[in-house]
């Protein structure tokens, strides 16, 4: 499948296809059930500088082709991800992005610095979390603050590419886009769920116990497609697309909309093999349309 | 992986459902264990998620799976709708399996929780157990009509190593054979008759139930636990629960660490 094969930020990838952080676990859950060496890269579950419990149950239910979750970043920790879990990973042969957040600036650099110096292809950062010393209002909440996070980290990651993970909860995303863009990101990846709501009306509460969720899924896919387009047109690093991809053809949206690779997430939920089969499916989508290398579809939508 | 769907019926609110599933899907499946099954249109993805079932059988010589399920929500009722040759995503087997225990063992299955006692069942006497059976449900409606109609069936072609077998069928409100709770059956059989271990599995209050008899008198229990699940592989976060280990309350996935537990971990 030479003609999946990607380099993005300098890191080579066989195919462009990386499990969306959140959805596939350390990688390690889904060994058994998934070959992990056909998976262009994983972002694992976002980690903190602790280990960190998340949210009370229920933290999931299922919507129109979609699901909401508030799962609540819980996680095991940087310490325990690199000692427990990591060595397993580079068992297989696959790119390995960690995904991490942090609920102060100084939290977020002390755990990029340490994964800064571990065996890891790429760092990505979620910007769409509370910082508790603003009041809880989140790193998204303003271009600016998204920028101070990200010149922040900018500055103690000095061996991996950096990816900003984006918030599509914001009014005009491109301003995010070129604010982190400007404040040292070397690629972005959009879009994060989007904030959502489920009401029992049995009860008259909300499904999750959190109240409201991240939504995610096929239900998104449109939106997140039209985010990565409206992104491509302002920034110019490049875009990892996520959001409801299900098929090669999603896939080939994505990259149509101005994507240099994708992430794929809920989908692994409905299918444990769904990365292998998309990357099957987008690798046919190339054949049969005379596309020698899939980097050729990066924004070639024709408007 | 992908089954395909051999037959669909449904009895009363109960769907059932045969699959024809790969060989490796049947090889390595163990008692208490789970499968997701999807059961969305593929053009729709909706619903997007898998649901987690245990099988009622088990066939490895000709690799077919049945699930009993209750037709409760949108899943479960796509599902119930879906047509013979239609094929539908199943995951490999999945979840942390029950001890199988030799001796004398009761089980207790309250409505739909038949399907993976059923199962269990067969195991138990395979492996030279005696079984006595309590199942019950709120009426005679809510029993599983095939299971009834053969009384043992599945277990008469079991090749029974066990002395003895025996099946005790309840409902709430005696519109069926003897009325009563299986757990309130359980407990007059307790008296008399040692039993080495049992299982229950069940609505809640009557996994309860089960517990404080088998407390009482000393007697091992395994239940299955049920949660919401996204992966099923414990990779989401999105089906914990508490449990008592080591002396502390740990929050686990009912998916990996479950979803069969020792009864005395388990906040009733």
């Amino acid at each position: 499948m030479d003609r999946l094969a990607i380099k993005l930020c300098g890191v080579d990838f066989k195919n462009p296809l990386i499990a969306a952080s959140g959805t596939f676990g350390y990688g390690l859950e889904y060994a058994e059930v998934c070959d992990l060496n056909a998976m262009g890269g994983i972002s694992v579950k976002g980690l903190s500088l602790e280990p960190h419990q998340g949210n009370s149950m229920p933290r999931i239910r299922e919507t129109a082709a979609g699901m909401l979750n508030s799962i609540g970043l819980q996680n095991i920790g940087v310490r325990a991800f690199i000692k427990d879990k990591l060595p397993r990973l580079h068992e297989y042969n696959t790119r390995i992005i960690v995904n991490f957040w942090g609920k102060t600036e100084e939290e977020y650099c002390k755990v990029a610095q340490i994964l800064d110096d571990v065996d890891v292809d790429m760092l990505e950062m979620n910007i769409s979390c509370p910082n508790v010393k603003e009041g809880g209002q989140s790193f998204s909440a303003t271009p600016d603050s998204a920028a101070n996070v990200t010149s922040a980290v900018r500055k103690v990651v000095k061996n991996k590419p950096l990816i900003v993970k984006l918030s599509p909860n914001v009014s005009d995303i491109t301003l995010y886009a070129n604010a982190v863009e400007r404040a040292g990101a070397d690629a972005l990846s959009a879009i994060n769920t989007l904030i959502g709501m489920a009401i029992n009306v049995k009860t008259r509460k909300p499904y999750l116990a959190n109240g409201i969720g991240g939504l995610s899924g096929a239900a998104i896919k449109p939106i997140a497609v039209h985010i990565v387009h409206k992104i491509y047109k302002s920034v110019k690093i490049p875009i990892i697309g996520v959001g409801g991809i299900m098929t090669g053809e999603d896939a080939a949206e994505f990259f149509l909309a101005g994507a240099s690779a994708v992430q794929v997430g809920t989908a692994n939920f409905a299918e444990h093999e769904a990365i292998p089969r998309i990357a099957s499916e987008l690798n046919k989508y190339c054949a049969d349309n005379s596309v020698n290398n899939v980097s050729e579809l990066t924004g070639g939508l024709l408007i | 992986m992908q089954a395909t769907i051999i037959e669909n019926t449904s009895h009363n609110s109960y769907g059932f459902l045969s699959l024809s599933v790969p060989e490796e899907a049947v090889n390595d499946y163990r008692p208490g264990q789970f499968y997701m099954l999807s059961a969305n249109n593929k053009n729709t993805y909706d619903p997007i998620l898998r649901r987690p079932f245990a099988p009622y059988s088990v066939n490895s010589d000709r690799h077919e799976l049945t699930f009993l399920f209750s037709i409760v929500g949108r899943g479960t009722r796509a599902l119930a709708d879906m047509g013979k040759d239609v094929r539908l995503s199943i995951s490999a087997p999945l979840g942390n399996p029950f001890k199988i225990l030799k001796g004398n063992i009761a089980l207790i299955a309250g409505g739909v929780g038949l399907a993976p006692i059923n199962y269990l069942a067969k195991q138990l006497i395979y492996a030279g157990a005696n079984v006595t059976l309590y199942y019950g449900a709120r009426n005679k409606d809510l029993l599983f009509p095939p299971f009834i109609d053969n009384k043992f069936g599945s277990f008469k072609h079991a090749t029974p190593k066990s002395k003895q077998t025996k099946l005790v069928i309840c409902t709430d409100d005696g519109s069926y054979e003897i009325q009563g709770f299986g757990t309130d059956l359980f407990a007059t059989d307790v008296a008399n008759t040692h039993f080495d271990a049992c299982y229950a599995v069940g609505p809640k209050p009557m996994m309860r139930a089960a517990h404080d008899i088998c407390v009482k008198h000393n007697i091992p229990l395994h239940i299955s636990l049920e949660e919401i699940m996204a992966c099923g592989v414990g990779a989401c976060g999105g089906c914990m629960i508490d449990i008592k280990r080591d002396g502390k309350i740990q929050s686990v996935r009912c998916c990996t660490e479950g979803p069969a537990f020792d009864s005395k971990e388990v906040f009733f």
